[in-house]
């Protein structure tokens, strides 16, 4: 059978894209963020001398042509191909709904059973072998993450099958996929690890707040220390020793006076080159946004990478949900917020992750007025700080009013 | 003894009866894995109409206030 087109379909946030960057050894940006395949990605990939394309369909739950990603895969659908179901492990039971769907076409399926590696932890175990026995069509346990199992997936693509079983009814299908979970899945009762003791408290108000105030003060100091220390230990330096000379070169070839002296090295200032003052394109104009604004936004993404790969943010969502609900938003809006508070830009594109179109809004203009992005608030701190602290927190705190009236007034 | 999810109390664990909406609403529900039938435990519920959370098939998922209202539970009490 000869295979020409591949389409990896699942659920949303199970690993398509990273299996597809596997198969394609394509490089493909993975992001946490729901809804984030909207459009589809297509690639090739070279099987045995063949070259193969492999579409990444949006993430669907179902195949009903109800929604807009759905329509997509539909159609998709209709024009042929292999499917590779990528399905998330830990959630057997909500994927395999969309596996029958499939199951229910006239194309060849196999499954690739994702984010197997969490199973482990999670104390779920799945026999993988009933499990296609169940199905009919070939399953594999695959972890996009580390591409441990996608060689088995590649050597089996020829094994997919059609299988064809309608089912009358949503009631047929979910008592067919009970009955395959109960033969397939075991769960093991885990110890509540320190972790989890810990997410629960996240979450309970009383405990949660003063958690998230805990965690969001230790994210900025050490995005600060970082920053700091990346700018004192290694771009400071480098500057100063490797880049101020050449540009002292560069002048004294220029000519001090010149017009192309003037846009490029500035002003002498005491007769060097102060790149805090001289104003000139390859001083001033490199060393800030090099030396001392890329530390921040650096050390700023790993400190939200790490909160991120921890699993904070969703539970500092729940926490705000209800604050704000004050602003008009659901709590999830926080996340452009603490965006917002690195940079404006990734903020405002990060409101994409909200659904209606008036919540976008009401976010990207509260950003705009009252979230200062890093630059900005290392300016006010710089500036009003050295009057003494307090000025600083009446800074913020006008800006916090702001927020709160001007959500009512947005709305 | 039936009640909504927001009646619920946390730790307790029940069983879904019924879900209260039209087919989006129950649709958006079944994506996350809630359906009549399942066994569910609560987590923790936020003061004054916060969002609820709640243990379904070992993970845990938040719905808000206004969905977790018309989600009826069946508890032993």
């Amino acid at each position: 059978m000869k295979i020409e087109k591949i389409l990896l379909i699942g659920n949303p946030n199970v690993g398509k894209s990273v299996i597809f960057s596997r198969l394609t050894g394509a490089q493909v940006i993975i992001s946490n963020y729901p809804g984030t395949t909207v459009g589809f990605t297509q690639g090739k990939m070279k099987l045995a001398e063949e070259t193969i394309t492999i579409i990444d369909v949006p993430g669907t739950y179902t195949l009903e042509p109800t929604c807009k990603a759905e329509d997509v895969a539909c159609r998709m659908l209709e024009e042929g191909g292999l499917v590779i179901n990528v399905i998330d492990a830990t959630n057997l039971e909500r994927n395999l709904y969309l596996t029958l769907q499939l199951m229910e076409k006239d194309i060849p399926v196999i499954v690739a059973l994702n984010m197997w590696d969490d199973t482990k932890h999670r104390g779920i175990h799945i026999d993988i072998k009933k499990l296609e026995e169940q199905l009919g069509v070939p399953v594999v346990s695959t972890c996009g993450l580390t591409g441990e199992g996608i060689k088995e997936l590649i050597s089996r693509l020829a094994e997919a099958k059609v299988v064809k079983t309608p089912f009358s009814s949503d009631g047929q299908r979910w008592e067919r996929i009970g009955k395959i979970v109960e033969g397939v899945q075991k769960l093991t009762h885990r110890h509540h690890t320190l972790l989890e003791i810990l997410e629960d408290l996240s979450i309970k108000p009383l405990t949660g707040l003063p958690i998230a105030i805990g965690i969001l003060y230790c994210a900025f100091w050490v995005v600060r220390f970082i920053g700091e220390n990346l700018i004192g230990y290694l771009f400071e330096p480098l500057f100063e020793r490797l880049w101020l000379p050449l540009m002292m070169k560069l002048s004294v070839f220029l000519g001090e006076g010149t017009f192309l002296h003037h846009i490029l090295i500035g002003n002498l200032i005491g007769g060097t080159i102060d790149f805090g003052q001289s104003f000139g394109l390859l001083t001033t104009g490199f060393f800030v946004p090099v030396g001392m604004v890329l530390p921040y936004i650096f050390s700023f993404y790993l400190a939200l990478g790490i909160l991120e790969d921890f699993g904070y943010l969703p539970r500092l969502a729940v926490l705000m949900d209800n604050f704000m609900h004050h602003l008009g938003l659901h709590g999830y809006a926080i996340i452009p917020f603490i965006l917002g508070l690195g940079c404006n830009v990734p903020g405002a594109l990060s409101t994409r992750i909200l659904e209606e179109r008036r919540e976008k809004f009401i976010a990207a203009t509260l950003m705009a007025i009252a979230i200062p992005c890093m630059a900005q608030i290392a300016m006010i701190v710089g500036l009003v700080g050295q009057r003494g602290g307090k000025y600083v927190a009446v800074v913020f705190f006008t800006l916090f009013v702001l927020l709160l009236r001007n959500a009512k007034v947005i709305e | 003894m039936i009640i909504d999810l927001t009646q619920m109390q946390p730790g307790e664990t029940g069983i879904v009866k019924e879900i209260q909406g039209g087919h989006g609403f129950i649709r958006k529900l079944q994506s996350m894995g809630m359906r009549p039938g399942k066994k569910i435990t609560k987590v923790s519920s936020h003061f004054w109409r916060g969002p609820q959370t709640i243990e379904i098939d070992n993970s845990q998922i938040a719905i808000g206030f206004g969905m977790a209202k018309r989600i009826l539970v069946e508890v032993e009490r």
